[in-house]
């Protein structure tokens, strides 16, 4: 599937920054959505770095089933954990680690998956689990394409952590590119 | 009262006493009184200050409190779990999550270990729409999860910066379990609001007990009008409430107020809304009402015992001066009052040593007594003065009650003449038509008579009409010798000459069993009047004194001169009995025509009517005295003729006529004409017997030599020709001469000698003596010439006989 990107606005430097932490994703199980292997295991892993404090990047997509490294790459110790849902009931905790260790966890479930470190409490994370590998984030010019998708209807998900999920319902036929544009009111006040 | 009366009967030291001691203990009283106001209005100052300055303290304290609790708070809300556990939850919440146990259960972990270490009696979560996510607090958890705080403006603007912040550093929380009064913190990831941490701490007991230690009053916590927590249990009432709420209308300054009977000075530290607006405030309360007691109550005891040793003193030293100044005083009045007990003036009181006020007063009185002296000497002369007027007075008043009197009994004898003139104004009128009338029936019967057989019935029943009119016209003459209207024939006369010219002929009407006095002063004025109709008034008076004496007594007949006011002589008249006398009733109108106490038959009521007729027209008066059981008098005044008498002017008549002594037998059944006749004959000088039947002049005829036998026909039983029958048989040669008010052809059926001398009646005395003079002569003559025998014609005269009353 190809994506042309509609000529968007200048944004700003934090629209900018912001807008890598969207993702746009297609609803919908692997049952309705058949990918190849190839893309499905390039899309089964993940890193989130531990950097300046903070969870880098801030938003991590994958595909359910992937194994997420959280290295620490800062000189302080670092801890990940999560009281998500999405990761089972007691959410998990990997732990303090010193810089150069890295730990990591996978993710059975699809969900959004918080991740904070337990000695800095500004810091967090969001490992988007998804359940299948239709989903982009944004390039260089900020366009997000989802290339191969088949034909079919489906329901196309804008997400921000900052915001409830803006959705659209799109007809996709092989062979075209289909633009869906997405209005995401990013929320005020972000300052990270 | 009784109490006031009481001190007033004490004596003036007593009451000096009693004055400085009363007056002293006000004075005390008052000044105690102005003392309490001054300490209350001070302490009631002292009081505001305090508070205000504790309101401060206390406000500071809530700043101070709220910094820290918002100090712990920032401290949980740093927590990594607690703050992920929202931002989990808001970010699960926003693909249909709902709030999972896990993370509820993992802050309320949180907020429990939190609770440990922080000074905080409750903890809430709320998330970024105000909603309880997670709260835990020390006597468990008193909010419900999912409850709205959003309506507590320091959830809103913890979750929203943008919305107002509350005004006070603090909200309070309205939980199930009691108020808390609260800090909220924002709860704040990447600078996005994840919801709000709520710190409490308990608004109850503990609280307000311990505000009490530090401000050092009374705390009351209210929310809106209702008492939530005190310091004292006892302030916790609905009339507490009320006050409290009135105060806060006034504003955040302390006022005073009225709690039961205590005043309190109270000020209020605002605490914040509850989260359905009602303001939560503590207030201090100190009792000025305490306050000052806890002052006075030393101070009163004080007062009292300084008070009741200032009216001690007062009242000694009251007595003190009250011996001192009242001493001499009562020195002095008793001497004066043994001097006034001994009723003599004493020496003077010795006032040399005393105060001034003394020797003043002793001055004074000594004056006093000087001047009581001469005022006393100046009253007994005027009193002397006084005494005699009083004599005079009480003369002028005597002599004035003595012509009052006299003024009343001549008022009731005018009224008794004007009564009397009335009447006889009346009766005169009267008796003047009665004579026509009688007149015409007199004089009409006469005529029918004259036509009349004179033996039939017819004839005799006219002549009863004739008598009766002879009668009628008697009577009808009586009347207007009362009423003045007769005529007379006044001669100037000796009252006396009269009297004793009648008296012969009254000691016979008297009777024997009667004594008749008679005086007379001499020489004795002479008056003016009628002789004839004077006789037949002493002849009246005389025959109702007689009436009045059944059982003898005397009768007393005085002439005397009277000289009155007017230097005009009177003569007086009296006629006196020692009869039955007369009521006043009978007294009252004894004048009056028809009046008698007689009686029926016996009078006719108009003897003293004619006296008092006769009387008036001779120019008199008459007055009666009587009094019952001791006698009557009349007394009849008559003014004394001022000519010289002439006593040959009228009184030839009576000298002319023709005298005789012979004696003269009368037999008469009517007193008046036995009287009139027998009177007749005597002034002429006969000696004259009376009978009044035929038996008493046959009785007389045997005892004394007659010489004319005067007789009535018609009497009772033995008419008068039987008795001259009987009497010429035993006396041939006696001159019989008869007497009758019957015509002459009446008495045909007594058959009598043509021969006889017959006198008609009524007759006047002229006629009277006329005839027997004339009988006697011619009787004498016809002896001398053995024949002739004359009949001497008589008229009706126009006086007629007396009848007395």
């Amino acid at each position: 599937m190809g994506s042309t990107p509609p000529p968007p606005p200048p944004p700003s430097e934090q629209m900018a920054a912001e807008l890598h932490n969207v993702v746009i994703y297609v609803d919908g199980d692997s049952t309705k959505l058949p990918a190849d292997h190839e893309l499905i295991d390039a899309r089964r892993r993940g890193v989130m770095s531990q950097r300046g404090e903070r969870f880098t990047p801030h938003v991590v997509p994958v595909v359910v089933g992937a194994t997420v490294e959280f290295p620490n790459d800062d000189d302080v110790y670092h801890n990940v954990f999560s009281l998500s849902g999405a990761a089972g009931p007691q959410g998990f905790d990997l732990g303090r680690y010193p810089k150069g260790a890295s730990r990591s966890i996978t993710f059975t479930r699809s969900g959004t998956v918080q991740v904070f470190c337990h000695i800095h409490s500004d810091m967090s994370g969001v490992v988007l689990v998804l359940p299948n590998p239709f989903f982009a984030s944004p390039d260089d010019a900020h366009h997000f394409a989802i290339d191969a998708v088949p034909e079919g209807t489906y329901t196309v998900v804008g997400w921000h952590d900052r915001i409830k999920p803006v959705t659209r319902r799109v007809h996709v036929t092989a062979g075209q590119t289909t633009t869906v544009n997405f209005n995401i009111p990013l929320p005020q006040g972000g300052d990270r | 009262m009784a109490l006031l009366a009481a001190i007033r009967r004490r004596s003036l030291s007593a009451k000096l006493v009693v004055l400085g001691a009363v007056v002293t203990a006000a004075v005390v009283s008052v000044a105690f009184w102005a003392l309490e106001v001054e300490i209350r209005a001070n302490t009631r100052d002292v009081l505001t200050a305090q508070l205000a300055r504790n309101q401060h303290t206390l406000q500071q304290l809530q700043t101070r409190d709220a910094q820290q609790l918002l100090f712990a708070a920032s401290l949980i809300v740093g927590t990594p779990r607690f703050e992920a556990a929202l931002s989990t939850y808001r970010l699960e919440s926003y693909t249909g999550g709902t709030r999972r146990v896990e993370l509820v259960r993992t802050v309320e972990d949180e907020l429990r270990n939190s609770l440990r270490s922080v000074d905080a009696d409750l903890l809430v979560a709320t998330d970024d729409s105000g909603r309880v996510f997670a709260s835990a607090g020390r006597s468990g958890s008193l909010l419900r999860n999912g409850a709205s705080l959003f309506a507590l403006a320091a959830v809103r603007h913890a979750i929203d910066p943008n919305a107002p912040a509350d005004s006070g550093a603090m909200a309070v929380l309205r939980t199930d379990s009691g108020f808390v009064e609260v800090a909220v913190y924002p709860v704040v990831q990447d600078g996005f609001t994840l919801g709000s941490l709520v710190v409490g701490r308990r608004l109850n007991a503990a609280f307000a007990s311990d505000a009490s230690v530090a401000s050092d009053a009374a705390v009351v916590l209210t929310a809106g009008d209702s008492i939530f927590a005190a310091s004292d249990g006892a302030l916790v009432k609905n009339s507490v409430a009320s006050t409290l709420q009135a105060a806060a209308v006034s504003g955040p300054l302390a006022t005073t107020v009225r709690i039961g009977r205590d005043e309190y000075v109270v000020a209020p530290v605002n605490l914040g809304e509850t989260q359905e607006h009602a303001p939560v405030r503590v207030w201090m309360l100190q009792s000025l009402t305490q306050r000052v007691g806890a002052l006075t109550a030393p101070l009163r005891s004080d007062f009292v015992f300084y008070g009741a040793l200032a009216v001690a003193i007062a009242a000694i030293g009251a007595a003190i001066v009250a011996r001192g100044v009242l001493g001499p005083f009562r020195r002095f009045v008793v001497h004066m009052r043994s001097g006034a007990e001994a009723q003599h003036q004493q020496g003077q009181f010795d006032a040399r040593d005393e105060a001034l006020e003394v020797r003043t007063l002793n001055e004074s009185f000594n004056q006093l007594m000087d001047s009581l002296a001469s005022r006393r000497r100046e009253l007994e002369a005027r009193s002397a003065e006084l005494v005699a007027a009083n004599v005079v007075l009480t003369d002028e008043i005597s002599e004035r009650a003595r012509v009052e009197q006299a003024l009343r009994e001549s008022q009731a004898q005018l009224r008794q003449s004007q009564k009397l003139e009335a009447i006889g104004t009346l009766a005169g009128g009267i008796a003047h038509d009665f004579n026509n009338l009688i007149t015409v029936i007199s004089g009409y019967t006469q005529l029918a008579l004259m036509r009349t057989d004179q033996t039939s019935p017819e004839a005799e029943d006219l002549r009863q009409v004739v008598e009766a009119s002879d009668r009628a016209a008697n009577l009808t003459h009586q009347l207007l010798a009362f009423s003045r209207k007769q005529v007379l024939q006044p001669t100037v006369l000796d009252l006396s000459d009269v009297v004793s010219g009648i008296a012969p002929m009254l000691r016979r009407i008297i009777g024997e069993h009667l004594v008749l006095r008679i005086s007379s002063d001499t020489p004795l004025a002479r008056v003016r009047a009628d002789r004839g109709q004077l006789e037949q008034v002493i002849l009246n008076l005389a025959v109702n004194a007689r009436d009045a004496m059944q059982g003898g007594g005397v009768l007393t007949i005085e002439t005397a001169n009277v000289a009155d006011r007017a230097d005009a002589r009177s003569v007086i008249l009296t006629v006196r009995d020692t009869g039955i006398g007369m009521t006043h009733d009978v007294k009252e109108r004894v004048f009056e025509p028809f009046f008698t106490t007689k009686e029926p038959g016996k009078g006719t009521g108009l003897g003293l009517s004619t006296v008092y007729g006769i009387v008036n027209q001779s120019g008199g008066t008459i007055a009666v005295d009587s009094e019952l059981a001791i006698g009557t008098t009349f007394t009849i005044t008559l003014p004394a003729a001022e000519s010289v008498p002439c006593p040959d002017a009228d009184g030839a008549e009576p000298s002319e006529l023709p005298r005789g002594t012979e004696t003269i037998l009368i037999v008469e059944d009517a007193e008046d004409v036995r009287i009139l006749t027998r009177r007749t004959l005597e002034e002429r000088g006969y000696s004259v017997l009376v009978a009044r039947n035929a038996d008493e002049a046959l009785e007389i005829a045997t005892v004394r030599e007659i010489d004319v036998l005067l007789t009535d026909i018609v009497m009772p039983r033995t008419s008068g020709p039987q008795l001259v029958n009987k009497y010429l048989a035993t006396h041939p040669s006696t001159l019989v001469i008869y007497m009758s008010g019957y015509a002459d052809e009446a008495l045909s059926q007594y058959e009598l000698d043509p021969a006889t001398v017959f006198l008609r009646k009524p007759f006047t005395p002229a006629v009277l003596a006329r005839t027997v003079r004339s009988a006697l002569d011619t009787a004498r003559g016809a002896r001398t010439q053995s024949n002739a025998g004359s009949h001497t014609g008589s008229h009706t005269g126009s006086h007629a006989g007396a009848t007395a009353d």
